[in-house]
């Protein structure tokens, strides 16, 4: 995305729980994917490890998932991309678009 | 076999292994909950298994032994008490991992996610953490031009299971659907995954591979471009065209397939899938190339090499063991091998064609010329020998032992036993004792049943058993035995028996005996087998699970077997099903009436006698009784039976009689014929013709003519019916 394009209003929002994890809530889709990538970017270079919890997201697009698997590769099998709780519609989208093994 | 399927071979026979020892020490640590070997040996087992199917590709299955390691580690470690519920938890998960194994032998996903993680939620509560929160799934979006998928309530009325892993073959079908989509495809508002959320409102999709391999580097990666394609299978009644419709906007300028591969796909799996090398499967369906194989391959390491560099053993071990593996697997390559029961059933019918073609010629030059003594008389008699050989040892390859059966139940029992809080020994007899595959599928079903009644309804709790001056924990044997050409499987137990007195009030009840009539183990099967029957203390529909007695003996007699019960009141009960050997073959008396031939199953003839009109004795309205071996056996001739009409001014002088006895009663048919005895392969009548009362199926003679296997469950129903045809005879 350019520099001066401006995200779209979201209905996603990204916390960080007590443990470090960021819980992605909402929908995320190709229009937060500046926004993913800035904090997924920041938190891998401190810690080298990301985690990150499904457990309140209720979709996401198949662009956001191309790029977290995309972002879990970049980051290699030790330690990396780690994806914690699942909600239902996620272990559905993951399940049917056979992201799952590539992300989980 | 190649380098990959040996791996796989490997793997599968180590499994099976471990998860047996597993099994074992799991049952010996519930008698002796103290942490030691018994724990060592399951995280020994679940550890072993972890890095095997990580090295065969079976990352649910390593995923799960990791859990389940986390979980043994705690219970090594003392911090987690062996308790009752975590065992039976611990022997679930046995065979939890022995399915996911399975399915992923067979080419399926091995476990669906859904089932994975409530086991995973489990698991986490024995681990003392919270189980996942799953909020309610939000609306699917619609498709308009879709055609609803049956819902689990319009399942659940054709009594059918969402999601299940059996096949169904009600009118779905499998469609492989394959979807490479342009790469600007977001710019154009559309995104698959929307797509495959549509897709799953009219269809199960029951297998999807994500082509990732186009995904570059994460430097070079464009959000904006769509860099996956898919391979998919679903499962659905939908047409070819209303699945092609669910793709309509995105039809042109993309490459979008659909093919119809319900025939490829056998009972649901894809049969093609389990014969060629992972490596080969992936690389196809895009998931890997072929640099990526060869580099794998080249990583590949094996388990003897991890447990040297584990220091688990040493490698002069490792090399004497496998050096024994490898004599012992070359030893089995040569004397074993795998084979689809289909081409056995194949080869079955066409050793018998062979073997009607010979009786046919012998037959056919007898008319010519005397044949008897001549050489070619020896060699048809010679070749019809070898043939029948050949029968026999074909009809072999389909018996299978009862061992893997009787060790299911004694697992059944156990965990029936310990969810009641009763206590139970199992004895196994008889498990090399072989029956035909087909035989044993049809009747494993049956006697779970009857082993959860034993459980349920005989064993009495440790209590009630010391206050009756038993031991407390109660007896269940399970014994196979040969008994002429029928296998016998006797279920017993030393539990409370059946309440006859209960059973003969129900009975009075629902008009099923006259009251006063006394019910004893004569008649007590045939009480409780009727459909619904059911008392408090003697439950049919066994285990509350909607499965009656009238079903279990209809399954054992529809293989042509019987099925009898012997109780005591605070003894016990023994069921005994006695089975046919094989469905292949079938041992049987060639008799004629009227012109037409019948075949009865040997196994029911008891003798024959030339009718003798002294030996006829007349009772009550013109009932005739024969004496025969010092007893009076009702008569009858056998067209009388099947209702066929007979000359009138028959005087059955020249008659023959043939003494049927089907271990429920003893009858005699009067016959034109007896000629000899043959054995044939059965073909059905019900799927080459129509179902007929009393006629199991039908086979063709060496004469080309066809003769009538008598179905003797069936006969007899009808022979002690036709009270008006016994006085005809």
């Amino acid at each position: 995305m350019e520099e001066n394009q401006v995200p779209a209003p979201r209905n996603f929002t990204v916390s960080q729980d007590m443990d470090g994890a960021y819980v992605l809530k909402g929908e995320l889709t190709i229009h937060d994917l500046d926004y993913l990538r800035e904090f997924l970017e920041s938190s891998a270079v401190r810690s080298g490890r990301v985690v990150l919890s499904f457990a309140e997201l209720a979709f996401a697009d198949t662009a956001s998932l191309q790029f977290l698997a995309s972002f879990k590769r970049g980051m290699g099998i030790s330690g990396g991309l780690v994806i914690g709780g699942l909600s239902s519609e996620m272990e559905k989208i993951l399940r049917i678009s056979g992201l799952a093994s590539h992300l989980l | 076999m190649n380098e990959a399927d040996e791996t796989l071979q490997i793997f599968f026979a180590e499994t099976d292994d471990l998860l047996r020892s597993a099994e074992e020490s799991l049952l010996r640590l519930e008698n002796d909950p103290r942490p030691g070997g018994d724990v060592q040996e399951i995280f020994r087992a679940i550890h072993t298994m972890k890095s095997g199917s990580a090295m065969v590709g079976f990352t649910k299955v390593s995923e799960y032994a990791h859990l389940l390691e986390n979980l043994l580690e705690r219970v090594r470690g003392g911090q987690l008490p062996i308790t009752k519920p975590l065992v039976s938890f611990l022997l679930e998960d046995v065979d939890f991992l022995r399915k996911m194994v399975d399915r992923g032998g067979r080419g399926e996903v091995e476990a669906e996610p859904e089932v994975l993680r409530a086991r995973k939620s489990q698991l986490n509560r024995f681990l003392g953490m919270d189980a996942i929160n799953e909020p309610e799934p939000p609306p699917a979006p619609k498709s308009k031009t879709a055609p609803k998928k049956e819902s689990e309530e319009e399942a659940k009325k054709h009594g059918k299971e969402k999601a299940s892993a059996l096949p169904e073959t009600d009118g779905r079908r499998y469609y492989e659907i394959e979807l490479k989509f342009r790469k600007d495809l977001f710019s154009w508002g559309q995104d698959p995954i929307l797509l495959l959320l549509g897709l799953e409102e009219v269809a199960d999709i029951v297998d999807v591979t994500a082509d990732m391999s186009r995904l570059p580097d994460y430097e070079s990666y464009d959000p904006y471009i769509l860099y996956i394609s898919w391979r998919l299978v679903a499962k659905t009644r939908a047409t070819l065209e209303e699945m092609e419709d669910i793709f309509m906007f995105v039809r042109d300028d993309n490459e979008i397939s659909i093919e119809d591969i319900t025939a490829r796909y056998k009972e649901g799996v894809d049969i093609a899938v389990g014969e060629r090398p992972l490596g080969e499967v992936l690389m196809e369906r895009g998931a890997i190339t072929k640099d990526d194989l060869d580099v794998a391959l080249g990583k590949q390491k094996r388990l003897g090499e991890i447990l040297v560099e584990e220091g688990k053993i040493d490698s002069s071990m490792l090399e004497h063991v496998v050096g024994q593996q490898e004599e012992s697997r070359k030893t089995y390559r040569k004397t074993s091998v795998r084979v689809d029961v289909e081409k056995i059933n194949h080869l079955v019918n066409l050793a018998e064609e062979i073997g009607i073609g010979l009786s046919r010629l012998q037959n056919f030059f007898s008319h010519m010329v005397d044949m008897s003594g001549t050489e070619t008389d020896q060699e048809l008699e010679n070749l019809l020998k070898v043939n029948r050989e050949f029968q026999e040892r074909v009809a072999q390859v389909r018996m299978f032992p009862l061992e893997g059966t009787f060790r299911r139940f004694q697992r059944i029992a156990r965990d029936t036993a310990f969810e009641q809080g009763k206590k139970v020994r199992v004895n196994l007899v008889g498990v090399d004792t072989e029956l035909d595959k087909e035989v044993i599928e049809h009747i494993t079903d049956p006697l779970k049943h009857l082993v959860r009644n034993c459980v349920d309804h005989g064993i009495e709790t440790p209590e009630e058993r010391q206050a009756a001056g038993k031991t407390p924990e109660g007896l269940i044997e399970f014994r196979a035995f040969q008994k002429g050409g029928m296998i016998l499987v006797r279920i017993s137990d030393d539990g409370r028996g059946l309440d006859l007195d209960r059973i003969a009030e129900k009975a009075v009840q629902r008009e099923i005996i006259q009251p006063g009539e006394v019910v004893d183990n004569s008649n007590v099967l045939d009480i409780i087998c009727q459909p619904g029957f059911s008392t408090v203390s003697i439950i049919t529909a066994l285990s509350g699970r909607g499965v009656g007695m009238d079903v279990v003996r209809n399954e054992v007699e529809q293989l042509g077997g019987t099925m009898q019960i012997e109780t005591e009141k605070g003894k016990g009960t023994t069921f005994t099903l006695s089975l046919p050997l094989t469905f292949a073959l079938l041992e049987a008396l060639h008799i004629k009436d009227q012109d037409r031939s019948y075949l009865v199953p040997l196994w029911g003839v008891v003798g024959t006698h030339k009718y003798d009109p002294n030996l006829v004795k007349f009772f009550g309205a013109g009932e005739r009784l024969y004496t025969f071996r010092g007893e009076y056996v009702p008569v009858v001739r056998l067209s009388k039976v099947y209702g066929i009409s007979s000359p009138t001014d028959q005087s059955n002088v020249g008659s023959i009689l043939v003494f049927i006895d089907t271990s429920r009663q003893c009858f005699g048919l009067l016959v034109d014929q007896v000629l000899d005895p043959h054995q044939v392969v059965v073909k059905s009548l019900e799927s080459n013709f129509k179902s007929v009362a009393g006629i199991a199926g039908a086979t063709i003679m060496g004469d080309g003519s066809v003769a009538l296997v008598m179905d003797l469950f069936a006969l007899e129903e009808m022979f002690f019916n036709r009270s008006s045809a016994r006085s005809d005879a």
